[in-house]
């Protein structure tokens, strides 16, 4: 048996050796003919296998966006960051300052309003926030 | 890398749509499903089209989130690959489609799931080895010696089965 690892063989029907390792291995080939039945054999498998897989190939109808979706983890990430701030400020703010009650109450209208926002955010698309937009502003 | 925008995206996309049909359908053993798992494909990839890496084959990383896609399309219908072959003879006896790909399909599933992998990226998704080698996250040389096996493995097969 030459030199020739039996995987070249595959490599050299995919056209896969380089120029000179090709040379080789088709005059290995050549002169061996244990390694010729066996090329000639992945020769007949590579062809009948590639026409039955051709069969399934078919078009399918894809649209792409034209704009580019964000992450969703990344995007839960963005939306829950700003109301984590939010509710450290109105916990921890009125204990700093000793605020009153009223005080404290308005100051908790403003994280629960953008924990809204942000879990509206969450949960539409991007151009479902452009249909709610246009709603608003008619 | 400057960012690619949606329609470039579309353009390097395009050419291999319908191999990538082709090999979804190879794997779901049905056309909707495999539409749905391209389409799914499609837009996974334009979300992390920043993960591609340029100076690699494009065909290669699109054929792993494809294969992804599919593979996770298994998991939700919660079919096992008993239930699809079930699936696919039900549709079989209803169409007049060719069934050359179904006995192939069938084959790969009687091979290690390394071989049944390569072969159908290979036949059905008609990647070279630079591009096998990205999607399946290993070395050229062993998509050479795993390629010649699974050949050898699909060979036995065939003529075992007479076909």
């Amino acid at each position: 048996m030459s030199s020739i690892d039996s995987a070249e063989l595959s490599a050299l029907l995919d056209g896969e050796l380089d120029p000179e390792r090709a040379s080789m291995v088709c005059q290995a080939i050549a002169s061996d003919p244990v390694l010729r039945a066996e090329f000639e054999m992945l020769k007949r498998l590579d062809r009948a296998v590639a026409e039955a897989a051709s069969t399934a190939a078919f078009e399918a109808g894809v649209v792409i966006p034209e704009e580019i979706p964000q992450n969703h983890l990344l995007r839960s990430i963005a939306a829950f960051v700003p109301a984590l701030c939010a509710l450290l400020v109105v916990y921890i703010l009125p204990k700093l300052l000793d605020l009153a009650l009223s005080t404290s109450i308005f100051l908790h209208i403003i994280p629960f309003a953008l924990i809204m926002v942000w879990a509206f955010r969450l949960v539409m698309r991007n151009d479902e926030m452009k249909e709610w937009g246009r709603c608003f502003t008619l | 890398m400057a960012e690619m925008t949606s329609s470039e995206y579309g353009q390097l996309l395009a050419p291999w749509l319908t191999q990538a049909a082709g090999y979804a359908r190879s794997l779901l053993l049905n056309k909707p499903d495999a539409e749905d798992a391209v389409q799914q494909a499609a837009l996974r990839g334009l979300e992390r089209i920043r993960t591609y890496d340029a100076k690699r084959p494009f065909k290669g990383w699109w054929f792993a989130i494809v294969r992804n896609s599919c593979f996770d399309l298994l998991r939700k219908r919660k079919s096992s690959r008993l239930t699809a072959l079930g699936n696919m003879e039900i549709a079989d006896a209803r169409s007049s489609e060719p069934a050359r790909w179904q006995q192939l399909a069938k084959q790969l599933t009687q091979l290690s799931q390394d071989h049944e992998e390569i072969l159908r990226l290979r036949y059905f998704g008609g990647l070279d080895y630079g591009e096998l080698a990205y999607a399946l996250d290993i070395p050229l040389g062993t998509v050479m010696s795993r390629l010649h096996f699974a050949r050898k493995a699909l060979a036995e097969k065939i003529n075992k089965e007479d076909l």
